[in-house]
Formats: C-alpha cells, sequence, structure tokens
C-alpha cells in the first residue's frame, strides 16, 4: 500500500473504572441497551476498526466490602455484542474473555456465532485473569499460578483456533436432492490431549468470512508478550506515552519475528483517553475538571488505600499524605489484577515525592498519580500528536477510552476524527466488510 | 384465580421443525450459519401477535443420521440479535445446564433480558450425550436423572444471581460518592443443597457466591421454560424441575389431547406456584385437509422422526386450540407451534390461524401490533413481576 502509514482506531467501554465518570449530567446507564447502541453507532460513524468491552467477573471489595464509590455492574459481553451485531454494519465487535474460567469448546461456539452472525467481525480479547477470590462464582473455583495461566489460556487459544478452522473447504453441501447436509469427510473432529485440557469435538459451525474471530492480547508480563507475539493479531497494551511505546513496539516486533511471524502481523494498540478544547488552556482546564470528577475525596482515600493496603478512612482528602508506611500481606483491595503486584514501596514514595514537590493535597494527588489523560488539547493538536505518535513506531493505532457513557465518543468522532481523514491517516469509509480486513490482516495466515 | 392471557408461541429452529424441511424448494437457506432464517421468522410471527419464540439447541454438534441439517448457531446469541430486530415477541433460546458455568448462565440470559428491554426467557436443558460430554472434556456423561437433579441446583443458582441486586440497588447518590447501596446487594452462596452423587464420582456440587455482575434486568427472571416430553414419568427428577422451576412447562405430547393429565398433574405438583403450562406441537397445514395430508406425506419423505404432528387445517387448528383452552374450561395456557416448515407453514399461521384465534379471544395482540411497546414477556404471559428474595419488606410508616 502506498501513501502514508494508516491509524487504526478502537473504542473501549471499560464499564466498572473509576474513570467513568457517573456523577456527570452528561452520564448515562452503564447497562441499559441504548447506551451500548449509542456508543457502538458512534465508532462506526467515526469508521473505528472496532468496539470493544472490558470484563470482571466479581465485584470489586475492598475492606472487605463491595466497593461502592465507582459505576458497579455491566451486562455480559458476548450476548451484548451479539445484540450490537444487529445495529451495526461494518464495525467489529471484541469482548475479553478470560480463559480461567471457560472451557475452550464452549467459548469457542460462543464466538464461532457472533462472528457468523456479525459477517465476521467479531474480536476476542485474551485475558488470564484468575484469583481465588472471582473463582469463588465459579463452579470450577480457581486459582491457577501466573505462568500456569499462561500455558492453559496458550493451550485454550489453540484449541479455539482448531475448533474455528475444523470445518474445511465444501463442508456444507446443503444438498436438497440427496438430503446431505454436510460432507463429513470435511468437518474433522478435533482430538486434544494436553495438560490443561482433554478434548474430542465437532464444531458446530463453519469459517466466518474472516476465518475466524480475531485475537487480542493484554498481558504485559514475559509470559504474556511472547504468548501475544506469537498468537494475537492485536496487542491491547497500556504503553501509552511515546517512549514507552516505542519500547513496547520494537519489543513484541522482535518477539513476532522470533515466532517466525513478520513483525506488522501484530498491531499494538496502547491504550490512551483525551480531552478537547477550543484552545489548549480550555482542554487543560476541562482535563482538570475531569480528573476530580473521576478522582471524589472518597475515591482519593480508596485510592491511598489500594497503594497502603491500609485502612485510611481517618485521613482528610484535602489535607497531606498518610505519615505511616504500606504494609504487605492480605490485600485490601479485591478484584483488580493492579492492586495484586504494584511495588507498594516505590509507588508510595512516587506520591510522596509528587505531593512533595508540588505541594499537592492528598487528593491532588490521587488526582494526579490515577489519572491516565494521554491527549490533551485541541483537535488539531490531538490529531497531530496521534499522528506522530504512529510516525515515531510507538504504535499503530488507540484504544480510545472515552469518561462518559455514552456519549464519551462523541467528540473525538465529530472533531478529531475529521482532521485525521484530512490528513490522509485514516479511513473515510471501511474498505472492508470484516475486523480482519480493517486491520488490513487479511491474507495472513491464521 | 382469573384465567391467564393465552399464549401462541413458535419455534423459529432450522427450515422448520420437520426433519426433512430444509429439502424443500421452498426452505429458507440454511447453508450461511446467518441467522436471517430464524429472524425472518421472528419478525413474521412477531407481526401476526404471536407472545414468544423458541430457539432449540444442544452444545454437540447433531448427529450423523440421513436427510438431517447439522451444525447450528449458539442460540442464546442469536436470540440477543434478534432482540433489537423485534420489539414485542418474547425470545426464549435454550441453554443447556449441564457444563456450563451457572455464573455464565445467569449473566448472558440477564444481558438478554437488557438487550430485548424485558423479553427474555431461557428453556433450560441438559446434555446426556457423550459427544457434549467428550467436547467439554471436564466430566463424564450421565444419565437424565442425575443431570436434571443437578439442573434443578443450577436453576436455583442463576435465579438467586438474578435477584441479588435489589430493584434499586443503583442510588448514585452524589452527595456520599455513592453508586450503589451495598446493603441492597447480596452473597448468594447458592445452592444449600448439594447435589446428587453422579456415577462418575463427581457429586454435582458446586458454590456461587455472588453477587452477580449484572444489575437486576426489566423483569427481574428472565422466563424460565422446561420441556416435559410425551410419556416423562411423573416424578423423574425433570418432571420435577418442570413442577418446581418453571414458569412455562412445554408439554409434549401424542396431540393435545394427550397433553391433559400431564397439565393436570405438573400443576399439582406445583404447590400453588404461579406457572402456565403449554403444548408443544409440530404443526403441517393445509389449504384443506386433503393439501395438508399430502404436505405431510411429502415431509415423510424427507425425513421422519416420532415428534407429535398436527396435520389439518388452520379453522381445525383453531377450533381445538380453543376447545383446550382454559379460557373455554380447558387445560392449556397456551400453545408453542412448531411449524414443520417454517417457509409454509408460520405464513399459514399468520394468514389463516391469527385471525381466528384472535376472533376467539386467545391472541392478545389484536390487532397485531396493539401491545403497547414495553410490554414485558412476564406481562404478556400474565406472570407478575417477582420481587428479589434478598428485598427487605417496606418497613411501614
Ligand atoms: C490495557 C489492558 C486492559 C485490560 N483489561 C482487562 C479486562 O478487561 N479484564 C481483565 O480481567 N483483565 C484485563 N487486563 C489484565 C490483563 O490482561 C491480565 O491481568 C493479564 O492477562 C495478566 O497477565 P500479565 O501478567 O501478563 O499482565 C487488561 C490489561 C491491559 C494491559
Amino acid at each position: 500500500m502506498s501513501g502514508p502509514r494508516q491509524l487504526h482506531l478502537a473504542a473501549f467501554l471499560q464499564g466498572v473504572n473509576h474513570t467513568t465518570v457517573w456523577a456527570d449530567p452528561a452520564a448515562g446507564s452503564q447497562v441499559a441497551f441504548s447506551s451500548f447502541e449509542h456508543m457502538a453507532r458512534t465508532a462506526e460513524r467515526g469508521t473505528f476498526d472496532f468496539f470493544f468491552l472490558a470484563e470482571g467477573l466479581r465485584l470489586r471489595e475492598q475492606k472487605g466490602l463491595i466497593h461502592d464509590l465507582d459505576v458497579v455492574g455491566r451486562p455480559e459481553s458476548i450476548a451484548v455484542l451479539s445484540a450490537l451485531a444487529a445495529v451495526t454494519e461494518r464495525l467489529g465487535l471484541a469482548a475479553t474473555v478470560n480463559t480461567t474460567f471457560n472451557e475452550p469448546y464452549e467459548l469457542a461456539r460462543r464466538f464461532a456465532t457472533l462472528d457468523l452472525l456479525s459477517g465476521g467481525r467479531a474480536g476476542w480479547n485474551i485475558v488470564t485473569s484468575s484469583d481465588a477470590f472471582t473463582g469463588e462464582n465459579f463452579r470450577r473455583g480457581g486459582y491457577l499460578a501466573h505462568d500456569e495461566r499462561y500455558t492453559r489460556a496458550a493451550e485454550f487459544a489453540e484449541l479455539a483456533k482448531e475448533l474455528w478452522g475444523s470445518w474445511g473447504e465444501g463442508a456444507v453441501l446443503g444438498d436438497r436432492a440427496s438430503g446431505a447436509f454436510l460432507r463429513e469427510e470435511a468437518v474433522r473432529e478435533v482430538v486434544h490431549t494436553g495438560p490443561q485440557f482433554d478434548v474430542r469435538a465437532r464444531a458446530t459451525l463453519p469459517p466466518s468470512p474472516q476465518g475466524r474471530p480475531v485475537i487480542i492480547q493484554a498481558g504485559d508480563s514475559e509470559e504474556g508478550r511472547t504468548f501475544a507475539a506469537s498468537t494475537a493479531d492485536v496487542i491491547f497494551s497500556r504503553h501509552s506515552t511515546r517512549e514507552a511505546g516505542q519500547a513496547f513496539v520494537a519489543d513484541i516486533r522482535g518477539r513476532a519475528v522470533s515466532s517466525g511471524r513478520r513483525g506488522d502481523d501484530v498491531k499494538v494498540l496502547p491504550a490512551v483517553s483525551w480531552v478537547l478544547g477550543d484552545t489548549a488552556a480550555e482542554a487543560a482546564e476541562r482535563a482538570q475538571h475531569i480528573r476530580f470528577q473521576q478522582v471524589t475525596p472518597a475515591n482519593a482515600i480508596a485510592f491511598a488505600e489500594q497503594v497502603w493496603n491500609r485502612d485510611l478512612s481517618d485521613l482528610d482528602p484535602d489535607g497531606p499524605l498518610p505519615d505511616v508506611e504500606p504494609v504487605e500481606g492480605e490485600l485490601l483491595s479485591q478484584g483488580r489484577a493492579a492492586s495484586r503486584r504494584i511495588d507498594r514501596a516505590a509507588v508510595s514514595a512516587q506520591w510522596r515525592e509528587l505531593s512533595r514537590s508540588r505541594g499537592l493535597t492528598l487528593r491532588e494527588t490521587a488526582a494526579e498519580m490515577s489519572s491516565h489523560q494521554s491527549f490533551v488539547g485541541t483537535p488539531e493538536a490531538v490529531a497531530e500528536e496521534m499522528i506522530s505518535f504512529l510516525d515515531a513506531d510507538a504504535c499503530d493505532g488507540f484504544v480510545l477510552t472515552p469518561h462518559i457513557n455514552p456519549g464519551g465518543l462523541d467528540d473525538f468522532v465529530d472533531r478529531v476524527v475529521p482532521l485525521l481523514r484530512e490528513r490522509g491517516r485514516f479511513r473515510s469509509e471501511y474498505t472492508s466488510t470484516t475486523l480482519r480486513g480493517h486491520l488490513g490482516l487479511d491474507g495472513r495466515p491464521l | 384465580m382469573s384465567t391467564p392471557p393465552y399464549a401462541v408461541g413458535t419455534s423459529l429452529d432450522g427450515a422448520g421443525d420437520a426433519p426433512g424441511a430444509w429439502r424443500l424448494a421452498a426452505a429458507s437457506d440454511l447453508t450461511a450459519f446467518d441467522g436471517r432464517p430464524a429472524r425472518d421468522a421472528a419478525v413474521l410471527a412477531e407481526s401476526a401477535g404471536l407472545v414468544f419464540a423458541t430457539l432449540d439447541d444442544a452444545l454437540a454438534l447433531q448427529p450423523d443420521e440421513p436427510g438431517r441439517v447439522r451444525g447450528r448457531l449458539d442460540a442464546l446469541a442469536t436470540a440477543c440479535w434478534l432482540g433489537p430486530q423485534t420489539s414485542r415477541i418474547g425470545l426464549l433460546p435454550t441453554v443447556t445446564l449441564t457444563h456450563t458455568e451457572p455464573f455464565h448462565v445467569s449473566t448472558a440470559t440477564a444481558t438478554l433480558d437488557l438487550v430485548s428491554e424485558g423479553r427474555a426467557g431461557v428453556v433450560v436443558d441438559v446434555s446426556t450425550d457423550a459427544a457434549s460430554a467428550a467436547a467439554i472434556g471436564r466430566r463424564a456423561p450421565a444419565p437424565a436423572d442425575v443431570v436434571w437433579g443437578q439442573a434443578e441446583d443450577v436453576v436455583e443458582a442463576v435465579a438467586r444471581l438474578w435477584d441479588s441486586w435489589e430493584d434499586d440497588a443503583e442510588v448514585r447518590d452524589v452527595a456520599t460518592s455513592r453508586f450503589v447501596d451495598r446493603e441492597r446487594l447480596h452473597y448468594v452462596d447458592a445452592p444449600v443443597r448439594t447435589g446428587d452423587p453422579a456415577p462418575d464420582g463427581l457429586t454435582g456440587a458446586f458454590t456461587v457466591r455472588g453477587p452477580s455482575i449484572v444489575p437486576r434486568t426489566p423483569q427481574g427472571r428472565p422466563v424460565v421454560a422446561v420441556r416435559l416430553p410425551a410419556g416423562e414419568r411423573p416424578g423423574s427428577a425433570r418432571w420435577r424441575a418442570s413442577a418446581l422451576r418453571a414458569d412455562l412447562v412445554l408439554l409434549g405430547g401424542s396431540d393435545l389431547a394427550g397433553t391433559q393429565d400431564p397439565a393436570r398433574l405438573v400443576r399439582a405438583g406445583a404447590e400453588g406456584r404461579e406457572l402456565r403450562v403449554l403444548a408443544s406441537l409440530r404443526v403441517v397445514l393445509g389449504d384443506d385437509d386433503d393439501h395438508a395430508r399430502r404436505r405431510a406425506q411429502e415431509l415423510d419423505a424427507l425425513g421422519t422422526d416420532d415428534a407429535p404432528v398436527f396435520v389439518g387445517t388452520a379453522e381445525a387448528l383453531a377450533a381445538e386450540l380453543v376447545r383446550t383452552s382454559t379460557t373455554a374450561g380447558g387445560w392449556l395456557d397456551g400453545v408453542e407451534l412448531r411449524p414443520a416448515v417454517l417457509a409454509d407453514d408460520l405464513p399459514r399461521i399468520a394468514r389463516d390461524l391469527a385471525p381466528r384465534l384472535a376472533a376467539a379471544g386467545l391472541l392478545t395482540d389484536a390487532p397485531p401490533g396493539s401491545t403497547p411497546p414495553g410490554s414485558t414477556l412476564r406481562s404478556r404471559l400474565g406472570l407478575p413481576r417477582p420481587a428479589s428474595r434478598y428485598a427487605r419488606a417496606e418497613v411501614p410508616a
């Protein structure tokens, strides 16, 4: 393809994070189908590659109580995406689904259904999240050690791919005269025996127009990166600054080549947010306002408790930071991937340094530390900066995480997308009908 | 107790309920697996004023029998896809409970209720076959009595999860920064019963902590349906699940008359619970008796099974349905009509049967489209919206 490189864009609905502001007059329902429909239609109007849902299978808890400060509650992803397939035509539809509390045959069948109903627009973000806390909601229960989780994920993904590819060319005859619906020999029985799974199955569905669902991965550990570089079509990354993005992209491309793929067989899309204004100053002011909407006084205490891992309910959010040291041991906060592996000494030292050097209160510090506002400025500035990330090889595009549901994507699609299109960096209309096609992965090995 | 509204529904599976239906020239093309035949049928059924549509399913690929369709979409996902494409008809996919995590069953069916805005139901079923067990690979197959006993526990767990958020749990209280009132979210710790030991050594026992991740939905609980085939032994685990757990029992039977005794027995077993008892019947309709018989013969030549079939005119079917309805002093609260050929029998139901049922007062959506938007499946079945079992009694002022 000639011309400058093109961005890939996705919209991510986090659902239950503190970044989703609910106390704003513009905030709507987080579960009504109309909210999902609005956001998906907006993403499709913006010719996005895909719309994307997060997963969390247990309500978060803090100090043994259900965390009540953030948005809580969301629909089951594959079910809601199946409904969205009926109200969109081109937009990719991706769900985050873990490999720990599911079985390959069943999940592969649900994704195959979404993929066929949508005409080849399904994506699966494979996560390995598992802790005993979440396991309490499942019959299989369960905790898996970190490395075992990736063994299971790799075996799971391999089995799913085998099932999706098990109906060969010409398997569906539908011969009304003879009564032969399938060509028996073209439907392969998948037989698998491994450490995690012992499965013998015939799939119930043929490949979709895109072959199989697009595979997305969001793991970041050594095991996660190796798995992603060898298996995934897209990596959803948290490395959203220019320098971190460049290092991550280089690392992933290298790993992809080592596993026998082309470097650009894997698209790296960091999660980013944005705040627009008519002037740089106005954007900065709005960004500040949003940070304080996200970090309410009560939430500031909750964040500090997650870092210090101790009860800090006596603190004044508008006062200084805790003068005590963080404690290790049993987690105060349950159901968050991040609070598990955080280096408490280092992070609390960062909080203190920030507070000291800029004279910030606890709430101000929490707002700075937990804000992920990547692009703040005028639509022109944001568009230029996004393009510069692409040109610096810091990413292949972005996963945009709006802070308001359902209208949070509107201003980006109305004001930034047209500029990206004008500059020839983003499609003006869909040129493909499948998600794999949007990502430029048509014709690559499945 | 007043007579509940009569409920007429249809099945949407494949090209129709007759095994050879797909081979007829008029049948819709099933080879694309894109959901369109089910969608076209659901839209037609809705426009004819029908109350609900069912979607069959099973985990494993259908066995290799000559003349049969093989392969199908997941019914629950398909029902979700139908949600935004319809506006009044209830959607009841079959969901098998033997191998699937109760938590996933609960959240996905609750989501169907969200995306259909209160029109969700679920036909619960089990898997006894070796193919399903081997495809999942977690347990050996077990006989019906064992897996239905376990299914009863799963239905209990699923229903507790549906109830685990009280209706007003989401408070969005800016003053206290609280999005939810955690006092109105509940651990379910289901089930309390431990389940019967299965031959493979698994007890079937499990626990689910809760609460659900999905807030309480428009209907509170989607409608639970169980099929009770002709000849099912009263007192079996499946029988028990129907009588004690189902909102809707779908009775198989050689003909409508054959459903009379089972209907009486299952109502008696319900221990005073509200439930709706419907017949489920394949129909082959014709312009006259002769035509209907010719059609039935033509279908038989393409493949047979032992399902009960009504063969005749819409006029005769209407008369039978009226006669057996509770409205007319009979025993049936409704019927699931299983069109032998969707592309032929469903249009006949819409054109020839529905107006006759409407004239007899058995079609509540008459004229079609008069059902107010936002009516839930429960309301169309005359079933109350259940309160959450965890909701505290109102403190009198
Ligand atoms: C940007 C991003 C988004 C994520 N979203 C989810 C999510 O929605 N649900 C979830 O359970 N885990 C999510 N995760 C967490 C990881 O995917 C998961 O913890 C990971 O598989 C653990 O592997 P690791 O140790 O290799 O990071 C996300 C991670 C990243 C980087």
